[in-house]
């Protein structure tokens, strides 16, 4: 296993702070949605990523603008 | 005067614009970097190969279909300028169509490479490899005096970050730092007018873009952000801010911050957004609670006349995003940018074996915390991970994270809808002058490099004419007047009582254009404001009194002529038309002598100008009425002149004038110095002339001439005729009467000698 592999164990769930307003309806929805948000993202990372982290952030550096 | 539809037009609506600064890179195999200014070429060219267009100087500056901006900015960063919006659907609407402008240049642009070539277009706001940042600025116009925004805005621009930020790490620590604003960190100043160093959290650039009373605020405070909700509140909150602030409200009073770069440095790291912020003159509130305070100011004003139809519907959802940020800032995934891109680097933690840790007084960090035994990830490049993670999230070009979760549904941050970005791409804004920029750029876009387009005018160089744009609410026009300098502007085409007047320009015949425009403008009919521009054009060429005057005293027609001009286009109120005419007015006056009426008009501008407080024009009118005492000797008179105006530019911060005023007040002093007791004054003659010198300034002529003066008091005429040669040497090709003078004092200067 190179370096540049990464193991992922099985996310937690959402591990957002517990809504103070609201009912428990409402913070269900919000957490739910948390969740499909993150397993989506871990997909989307895992696409997006690529073999070597340093030589693409080399490769991509940008000049100061405004 | 200006009509009272237009005035409501004016009270009612805001107008404003996104700029966004993209990062941009080609890759070839290997992610190997392929040339940047090549790769910048061809988006570019696809840019127009996309959408009709016409230039704005040369072909990486372009406007399109749409009014919308899109060109190369400082860095070789590709920036799209959204068209001018009178509501923040709208500015969120033409932001996004730029966003998929360029995205689907960059895809289109891959296969024009001979190797396998991968285009990466991003939105962010700092590189964490070069240290620098870019970012997406606003702009808004107003008509307050710029002052009143520095005073009532900057804690709103300073706590409106808890749902503005873009999240990210920041780029200036040594150690991982998750940061609510990543661009936040470049801001060094309260105060500056400073673009790319020394930037500020306000920004002073005063460059309107439109004639007077019209003004922009530019903000570059702001971050390229993902999150429509973020975008419309972070445009929408600000202009009904500065809509109470042009119309004399304080919003921010009782909340000016004790330190707003403290503040900033403390609410960028606070990710639970629960800091309190100093206040003065005491007391205490977190970013939450002045935005609170900020919400509430402008509900008590939703009923009046200067607030926009738009402002209820942007305060409930800003209440909304207030509470929702009070409950937790976690509620808010998929809503706001840095919550959404904060959960999403966590999991991203997890996934890497880092522990999310909080250290309470700097922010929360990044530390990698006992790895799994089987991983052989370490720190540093676990952290490079959340990196290209971070960038990764802000791609623009199909790969980009935040998209992904866009298209799966994942997100709740939408204001527009992707079938209206679609349209906008090629239809304006609902009002205001880009309909116009749109309507030309749609009927020229094919005579390529004909017709040059820019925010305030457009310019038909074929058959020499232009439209002026310079009133930001105007939606429709076809006042073409025809280019001072067209030799054969396209008669049939322009307003027929200019028609002989130009005819007159046109065929090298200045003395018959003179007596058309005095006929003109003596008839009692109404002329229109385009009129009356070009007929000061017009005068401006025939008669060229800038930088100084060259006129004779034998211009018998120009003096009646350019008073009653003077006098008809104060009935539009239309600021920098009757600058325009003014200085010609008091020039011509000043040339021939005349300097209680050059005084004269000189004050009616400054009254003007005070009264839309452009810091800028009354520091230059101020000096302009010093030098015609100064003129007549009238030392006592020009001194407080000089004095003030030097105290105003440096308000504005423009040293080159600062110098040429401090020139005029040392000439004044010296004016009423016997020349023999000079010797105080010389250190800063001389350190005033060495400046001058150095920024080439021309009118470093008349240090150089008090030098003069000075060493042919003391018998040093070699020395004095070698200031006066610099002195003619440093004006050579500038038409001022001035250099006559020289010339003269430098031939006194030889005869003496020989004498």
């Amino acid at each position: 296993m190179s370096q540049n592999e990464r193991v992922r164990p099985q996310p937690p769930r959402f591990a957002g702070q517990p809504l103070d307003t609201g009912g428990a309806e409402e913070f269900g929805a919000v957490r739910s949605r948390a969740d499909r948000l993150l397993q989506a993202a871990d997909d989307a990372i895992a696409r997006a990523l690529s073999n070597d982290s340093e030589r693409f952030l080399q490769a991509t550096r940008q000049s100061g603008g405004q | 005067m200006e009509s009272e539809q237009h005035k409501e037009l004016r009270r009612a609506t805001r107008i404003f614009g996104i700029e966004t600064e993209y990062a941009f890179a080609v890759l070839g195999s290997n992610s190997r970097r392929l040339d940047p200014e090549r790769s910048v070429d061809m988006l570019m060219r696809k840019v127009r190969d996309l959408v009709p267009h016409l230039n704005c100087g040369y072909d990486k500056d372009v406007f399109t279909a749409n009014g919308s901006r899109v060109y190369l900015d400082v860095g070789l960063h590709p920036e799209v300028a959204t068209p001018e919006c009178s509501t923040p659907e709208e500015a969120v609407l033409f932001s996004r169509a730029g966003d998929n402008l360029l995205a689907r240049a960059a895809q289109a642009m891959e296969s024009e490479w001979n190797e396998k070539a991968e285009a990466v277009l991003w939105k962010a706001n700092v590189d964490y490899r070069t240290g620098s940042t870019w970012a997406s600025h606003e702009s808004y116009l107003h008509y307050a005096p710029q002052s009143h925004f520095s005073e009532q805005l900057i804690s709103h621009l300073v706590t409106r970050i808890i749902y503005t930020g873009a999240g990210g790490f920041d780029n200036t620590a040594s150690s991982l730092r998750f940061v609510v604003s990543p661009r936040v960190r470049h801001l060094k100043h309260e105060v500056s007018n400073c673009s790319t160093r020394d930037r500020a959290i306000f920004n002073t650039r005063d460059e309107p873009l439109a004639a007077s009373p019209n003004r922009r605020l530019h903000v570059l405070a702001g971050e390229s952000l993902w999150s429509e909700v973020a975008d419309y509140l972070r445009i929408g909150t600000t202009a009904l801010l500065i809509a109470q602030i042009d119309a004399g409200r304080r919003p921010q009073s009782g909340l000016d911050l004790t330190s707003p770069l403290d503040a900033l440095a403390l609410i960028t790291g606070d990710v639970g957004c629960t800091a309190k912020l100093g206040l003065r003159p005491s007391g205490c509130l977190t970013a939450i609670g002045i935005q609170r305070r900020l919400l509430e100011g402008v509900e008590n004003d939703l009923g009046a006349p200067y607030m926009p139809p738009w402002a209820t519907a942007v305060c409930e959802r800003w209440r909304a995003v207030l509470d929702g940020l009070e409950a937790s800032p976690s509620s808010l995934v998929g809503v706001l940018d840095w919550p959404t891109k904060l959960a999403v680097l966590k999991r991203q933690c997890v996934s890497e074996g880092i522990k999310w840790t909080f250290s309470g007084e700097k922010g929360p960090e990044f530390r990698l915390d006992a790895p799994p035994s089987d991983c052989r990830t370490d720190k540093s490049v676990a952290e490079t991970h959340l990196l290209e993670t971070d960038l990764h999230f802000n791609r623009l070009d199909g790969r980009g994270i935040f998209s992904a979760l866009d298209r799966e549904g994942s997100l709740n941050h939408r204001i527009v809808s992707p079938d209206a970005v679609e349209r906008a791409l090629y239809a304006p804004p609902s009002v205001g002058r880009a309909r116009i920029r749109a309507a030309c750029v749609e009927r020229f876009a094919h005579k390529g490099s004909d017709i040059s387009c820019n925010w305030d005018h457009i310019v038909d160089h074929e058959r020499g004419i232009m439209l002026h744009l310079d009133d930001p609410l105007l939606s429709e026009s076809n006042e073409w007047i025809p280019m001072p300098s067209a030799e054969e502007p396209a008669f049939e085409d322009l307003d027929p009582v200019i028609e002989p007047i130009a005819r007159a320009v046109a065929s090298g015949a200045p003395r018959r254009a003179l007596n058309h425009i005095h006929l003109l403008i003596s008839a009692t009919g109404q002329l229109s404001l385009a009129v009356c521009r070009y007929c000061a054009s017009v005068i401006s060429s025939i008669v060229p009194t800038d930088p100084v005057p060259v006129l004779g005293r034998g211009s018998s027609t120009v003096g009646p002529v350019l008073t009653s001009l003077f006098e008809r286009v104060k009935e539009f109120g239309n600021y920098s038309v009757e600058d325009q005419v003014g200085i010609l007015l008091y020039r011509f006056h000043e040339a021939c002598g005349r300097y209680q009426l050059s005084r004269h008009v000189i004050r009616q501008l400054l009254a003007r100008s005070q009264e839309i407080g452009n810091l800028r024009t009354n520091a230059r009118l101020t000096n302009n009425l010093g030098y015609e005492y100064l003129l007549e000797g009238r030392w006592a008179s020009a001194q407080p002149l000089f004095e003030r105006s030097v105290a105003l530019f440096e308000d504005v911060g423009d040293r080159s004038e600062v110098l040429n005023v401090s020139a005029n007040l040392l000439e004044c002093r010296l004016g009423h110095t016997a020349i023999e007791r000079w010797n105080p004054h010389m250190p800063t003659l001389r350190e005033i002339n060495r400046a001058m010198m150095e920024n080439g300034d021309w009118r470093a002529r008349k240090t150089l001439r008090l030098l003069a003066r000075s060493a042919e008091y003391h018998g040093r005429y070699r020395a004095a005729r070698g200031w006066m040669r610099r002195a003619l040497a440093v004006s050579d090709g500038i038409p001022t009467q001035l250099r006559d003078w020289d010339k003269i004092y430098l031939y006194t200067l030889e005869t003496r000698e020989s004498l």
